[in-house]
């Protein structure tokens, strides 16, 4: 309806205006009519008519905000570009095709969409336990350091200027933590994040992460003792960069850090974004 | 040990380039710089490159790029001066803080650090004829607070004689860097400081590059440092070979085989260096050491691990982040990491800031003879550049 009333008022502008000049053929072609006449007919027409014609219907909402009409408006000056040979007419037509296409790709990017992806990282941080001696009842606190490869998956969902991601992985393959007590200590975790990053070019990102990390260790219990922290639920944050390697091969690096760990996280990585 | 390691950090980047900048589509060194190997001055080029595509505008927000690149001569001339004479001046500052993780990070950050005045230096680049097919250039430098060499204040860190009879070959005699591996900014990088390669580490020698669109050969004789007393310094040869598919990409390898009357030691290096457009790249480079001890004739291997990846989230502004590895000793279990996350302001032609975090962790077990350790290692380096 709204796309009718506009097609209206511009005939009845045209029509003021112009004696051999009329809006139908403009009208019919955009209305899906691919007959060849009607591009005839609109080459027969005074150019600056033509030309104020177009610049209207290019400023028109009801076609740059629709991508549909936006097409069909594409198509139109594609095959005014081949048929008419005003100079003044085409370079027109050549200024609106350039936007067209600008905003057209614009709406390509806008589409947003879930990209399923695997992630391959490896992950560093540190955190704590607590050591009671059981015939003293003091208690200290130890430092761990922990490291190790983690697999996974998740999904990002967004478009080519902005992806929200979340993806779980599980660190078991060579994943050890160090403390001043012992070194090498058999550990597993499990890391889910949940991000925002935003594009800064086609093949590179900058964001933020929030991080969720359980970790747990098989550390060795020295005799009249009691050790609190064999497992530990940790939340942090992180500064995150992605590279856009491949086609699907996504390379990022990201430091952070969590809650009264005292020093830096490191994740880095590989996703395979489908 | 400790001073070395301080030393060695405090004076990262005396003699400089940038890699990062295949970034941007330049995968050419000898595009900006008249060492094809990418450090030393720009040429009249880089320096418009620099202000046009490189630095930020925050003084001349006005301008257009047409006109900061025309004032990007020596002292911000409109032309360069006659004769073939290309000046340029440096100042390179630095704020030094150790441990700055180990208690009050803000505090330790400044009442634990050290400024130095690392550099003032002067550099000419004289073109002998209107092909540039013989220059000469040279640095001298007045290096103030430089504690490791008290007795000379003054030192040159590279001169030589370039001649180029064609766009394809290019030869240097003179002292220079040694050709190995990527040429980072910051020599501080385990694939630096670890190899020999640091910043008082140039060689006299002779250098032949042969260049085409796709690949870039590089071979050179080095002797060792001739200022230098003693029989400590390293003569031999390096290689460097570099693959170049389009301009956003260099893969390559290089090779080094040196030795002093004490030492030995022969290096292998894997390379890429991988821009992204937009200023944003991801370089790498994995290599493997092995040094002899020539008095014992005992020979460690070792291997190293870098990766640097930068982001440009506008114009003038770097952020990147290196990951390093380096196990020194490829029998033992020990080895280190490192995580840098790193900031580099271009604010305008002539001014740059840099803001690196240095975390390092080292991994040692009981088992390697070692004691386990869990706790980092941490540095802050500050530094501001003046270039005229």
């Amino acid at each position: 309806m709204a796309i009718k009333l506009f097609f209206l008022n511009l005939l009845t502008i045209c029509c003021l205006n112009a004696h051999a000049f009329s809006f139908k053929p403009f009208k019919e072609y955009l209305s899906g009519d691919d007959s060849k006449d009607i591009i005839e007919k609109i080459a027969t027409f005074e150019s600056d008519r033509t030309i104020s014609a177009l610049k209207k219907m290019h400023a028109s909402k009801i076609i740059k905000n629709k991508p549909d009409n936006l097409k069909r408006f594409k198509g139109l000056l594609n095959l005014l570009s081949e048929e008419i040979e005003n100079d003044d007419v085409l370079d027109v037509v050549d200024e609106i095709l350039t936007k067209v296409n600008d905003r057209l790709d614009y709406f390509e990017k806008s589409k947003s969409s879930f990209f399923p992806l695997v992630t391959a990282q490896y992950n560093s941080w540190q955190d704590h336990f607590t050591l009671k001696n059981l015939d003293s009842n003091i208690e200290s606190r130890k430092n761990g350091l922990n490291r190790g490869p983690c697999f996974g998956g998740g999904a990002e969902y967004g478009n080519s200027f902005y992806r929200i991601s979340l993806d779980l992985c599980l660190g078991f393959l060579a994943v050890f933590s160090n403390t001043d007590l012992e070194s090498g200590v058999k550990t597993t975790y499990l890391k889910t994040r949940l991000g925002y990053s935003y594009f800064l070019g086609e093949r590179s990102r900058i964001g933020t992460t929030i991080n969720l990390l359980y970790r747990s260790s098989d550390f060795n219990v020295p005799a009249r003792s009691e050790l609190n922290g064999t497992t530990y639920l940790n939340i942090g944050g992180s500064l995150d960069y992605h590279f856009k390697l491949l086609n699907s091969l996504y390379f990022f690096s990201s430091v952070g850090g969590y809650i009264s760990s005292g020093t830096l996280s490191w994740n880095n990585g590989f996703n395979w974004i489908f | 040990m400790k001073l070395l390691l301080f030393f060695t950090l405090a004076f990262p980047n005396l003699l400089y380039s940038y890699p990062k900048f295949i970034g941007h589509g330049y995968n050419n060194c000898m595009t900006c710089h008249y060492n094809s190997q990418g450090n030393g001055p720009l040429t009249d080029y880089g320096r418009a490159l620099g202000a046009t595509e490189v630095a930020g505008k925050v003084f001349r927000p006005n301008k257009t790029n047409e006109e900061v690149g025309k004032s990007s001569n020596f002292l911000w001339m409109n032309a360069p001066l006659p004769f073939g004479i290309r000046p340029s001046i440096n100042y390179r500052g630095i704020l030094f803080s150790r441990n700055v993780g180990d208690g009050d990070v803000i505090n330790d950050m400044w009442s634990e650090a050290d400024y130095i005045n690392m550099q003032v230096s002067a550099n000419v680049a004289i073109k002998l004829d209107e092909k540039d097919k013989f220059t000469v250039v040279g640095e001298l430098s007045y290096n103030p607070d430089d504690k490791s060499d008290t007795e000379n204040v003054l030192r040159s860190r590279e001169y030589y004689f370039r001649f180029m009879p064609n766009r394809n070959f290019v030869g240097y005699v003179g002292l220079t860097d040694k050709v190995f591996g990527v040429r980072f900014e910051n020599h501080y990088l385990f694939s630096k400081s670890s190899l020999g390669l640091s910043q008082d580490d140039q060689s006299h020698g002779i250098t032949g590059v042969y260049q085409s669109d796709q690949f870039e050969l590089t071979g050179q004789y080095f002797i060792g440092n001739i200022h230098i007393e003693g029989e400590t310094e390293q003569s031999g040869f390096s290689a460097k070979a570099v693959y170049k598919p389009n301009s956003f990409s260099r893969f390559g390898v290089s090779i080094l085989n040196s030795s002093s009357p004490f030492k030995e030691k022969t290096y292998l290096a894997f390379h890429s260096e991988y821009g992204l457009g937009h200023g944003a790249s991801v370089i790498g480079e994995f290599g493997l050491t092995s040094d002899t001890v020539v008095s014992s004739n005992t020979d460690t291997s070792g291997r190293y691990f870098l990766l640097q990846a930068t982001l440009r989230p506008t114009r003038g502004l770097y952020l990147y982040q290196t990951l390093e590895y380096i196990k020194r000793d490829t029998s033992s279990e020990n080895y280190t990491m490192r995580l840098g996350p790193g900031l580099q302001w271009f604010v305008d032609q002539g001014l740059e800031f840099r803001f690196d975090l240095l975390n390092d962790r080292s991994v040692s077990s009981a088992a390697s003879g070692g004691s386990s350790t869990y706790n980092d290692n941490w540095e802050f380096i500050s530094q501001v550049h003046l270039w005229l």
